[in-house]
């Protein structure tokens, strides 16, 4: 038999910091939208959702997608994080780039403050990616699960330059054609590439590995991972090149890639030893059943189908809402208890298991808080949604009102987790520990 | 193998149903996790080979000073060696009947 190595954890100083921040940001996403209820009547590039945007995408799920890669990226590729420093100067410019944009876009300050924020989080991501590729590169086993995270980060890289040329594009008019025409290229590289491809990855070795199940056959991996990409390669390049317009054939390109990567998840679900799912994974499974929303209206809203323009409007809001407030934060909700319970009670109990009886990861979170906290947010979406649709500003303050109450129920869970102490630990003795430590951690 | 070694080897098994996967909840002899517990010829020292679900798992290092400090305490007399190995990889077909029934599956 061939020995294994020790493991490839990061220092938590590295990962905590993002689960922090990314908290305290959707804290500040949902009162943020509490007092934007009225800018939901009319074209999504308005200051207040472009601040609302940036903030979702930015100091929410890519921080705290940065922070789990870091601690996720070793379990995937079975390899050492490739530099520590490299991640805790990135976490420095997204959390400084995040503010700066989210005051300048909120003000609509198109000079100095909005140009200096989009260089810091252009950076970020550069030494995101630059951690990335080079962890990549120790790989010994290439999976197709590293071929998305690799690919993800070339996908926020583009973003990232598209957002940048549109930042100075503001303050000084040099791109050929509008605004609004670069922002759909910018959304739809950062929601399919950066977004999707990466849940794709790691929910492809994750969701498998939490249900204790082992597909072995990756194929529908392969297939989502060519129709992902090859849908947004001939997107951007009819986008900025070609101009068809076949945009219903890319969405349907990206859909089809969705549903091998679905049916890859229905798989492992068929051979889970794992009947039982605990809150973090019922709260994986509504996200993934929300994703159904985005795929209808990515259709809708490339088609038209004829519609009167303030419907479209509204379906444009939706469209994106679903995402941000949906897919993505469903998910993040729900992994969350999943990944950080485990990280702290690595760091906090690993000099002390074998030697006294420690409490388990989930010890460390509230259960109650955390099904209040899936509650509030359910209800929520359905009332942001339902108000954004029928341009109903109490049904949005009441939905908005609703995922703030979730916001905090999840930011009290997390900070409840990163500020365990170990306390009062009683020695592990076979005379004391009875039939009672099978359902203990020693 | 003498019956005085059989005896060991179970009371080892034994010792190491006490050390708990903290994400799956069930002891790691159950889930399959512990491949071998062998007696040294010359009764001085006890070999244990383990595995983790996943070779990326980051519980490498804190399981196996589980499993050294479990088997430190239950034989003070003897040399423990505990060893992590990645073959054959670990699926979850190793599962025992009783982890089956700790996890939910009637």
């Amino acid at each position: 038999m061939s020995a294994a190595t020790t493991s490839n954890s990061p220092s938590k100083w590295l990962v905590l910091p993002h689960y922090a921040f990314a908290a305290v940001t959707f804290v500040v996403l949902c009162l943020l939208l509490v007092f934007s209820t009225d800018s939901f009547g009319g074209h999504y590039f308005h200051p207040k959702l472009l601040t609302m945007t940036h903030v979702a995408a930015l100091g929410w799920a890519t921080m705290i997608i940065f922070g789990s890669v870091y601690q996720l990226l070793p379990v995937v590729l079975e390899v050492r994080l490739y530099s520590d420093k490299l991640g805790m100067v990135a976490f420095a410019m997204l959390s400084t780039g995040t503010i700066l944009l989210s005051i300048a876009f909120w003000n609509f300050w198109v000079g100095t403050i909005m140009h200096l924020a989009a260089c810091l989080l252009f950076v970020s991501f550069l030494l995101f990616a630059y951690n990335v590729v080079q962890t990549a590169r120790q790989v010994k086993k290439w999976g197709v699960e590293a071929d998305f995270m690799v690919t993800s980060v070339v996908w926020l890289v583009a973003t990232g330059v598209v957002g940048v040329l549109m930042v100075f594009n503001f303050q000084y008019p040099f791109l050929p054609q509008d605004h609004v025409h670069y922002l759909k290229l910018h959304a739809h590289l950062g929601m399919a590439g950066w977004f999707l491809l990466l849940i794709v990855g790691v929910g492809s070795k994750l969701i498998p590995m939490f249900l204790l199940a082992h597909p072995e056959d990756t194929r529908s991996l392969n297939w989502s991972y060519y129709l992902i990409n090859g849908g947004l390669v001939l997107f951007a390049a009819d986008h900025l090149f070609v101009h068809k317009g076949y945009y219903a054939l890319y969405a349907a390109m990206v859909v089809s890639g969705i549903g091998c990567f679905l049916y890859f998840l229905y798989q492992a679900k068929c051979l889970a030893k794992r009947p039982d799912l605990d809150l973090g994974m019922k709260q994986t499974f509504v996200a993934l059943a929300l994703l159904v929303l985005p795929i209808v209206l990515v259709f809708v809203v490339t088609l038209q189908l004829g519609l009167p323009q303030h419907l479209l409007s509204s379906l444009y809001l939706v469209y994106g809402l679903s995402i941000f407030f949906g897919f993505v934060s469903a998910l993040i909700l729900g992994q969350t208890f999943k990944t950080l319970p485990f990280i702290v009670w690595m760091h906090s109990y690993e000099d002390y298991v074998g030697r006294f009886k420690t409490p388990m990861p989930k010890d460390l979170y509230s259960v109650t808080l955390l099904r209040w906290q899936n509650i509030a947010y359910i209800v929520g979406l359905v009332g942001l949604l339902g108000g954004v649709l029928l341009a109903e500003q109490t049904v949005i303050l009441l939905g908005a009102i609703l995922l703030c109450i979730a916001a905090v129920l999840y930011a009290g869970n997390v900070f409840k987790v990163l500020l365990h102490k170990v306390k009062d630990l009683k020695p592990f003795g076979y005379e004391n520990a009875g039939t009672g430590a099978r359902q203990r951690s020693v | 193998m003498k019956t005085q070694e059989q005896e060991l080897v179970n009371e080892a098994y034994e010792a190491l149903k006490y050390i708990i996967d903290p994400e799956i909840g069930i002891n790691i002899v159950d889930l399959g996790l512990v491949y071998k517990v062998v007696v040294d010829e010359d009764k001085e020292a006890l070999r244990v080979e383990l595995t983790l679900t996943t070779p990326g798992c980051p519980m490498s290092g804190t399981i196996t000073t589980a499993a050294e400090q479990m088997l430190h305490k239950r034989f003070p007399n003897l040399e423990i060696k505990v060893e992590l190995v990645w073959l054959p990889p670990w699926t979850p077909e190793m599962i025992s009947e009783e982890g089956m029934r700790l996890l939910g599956n009637t």
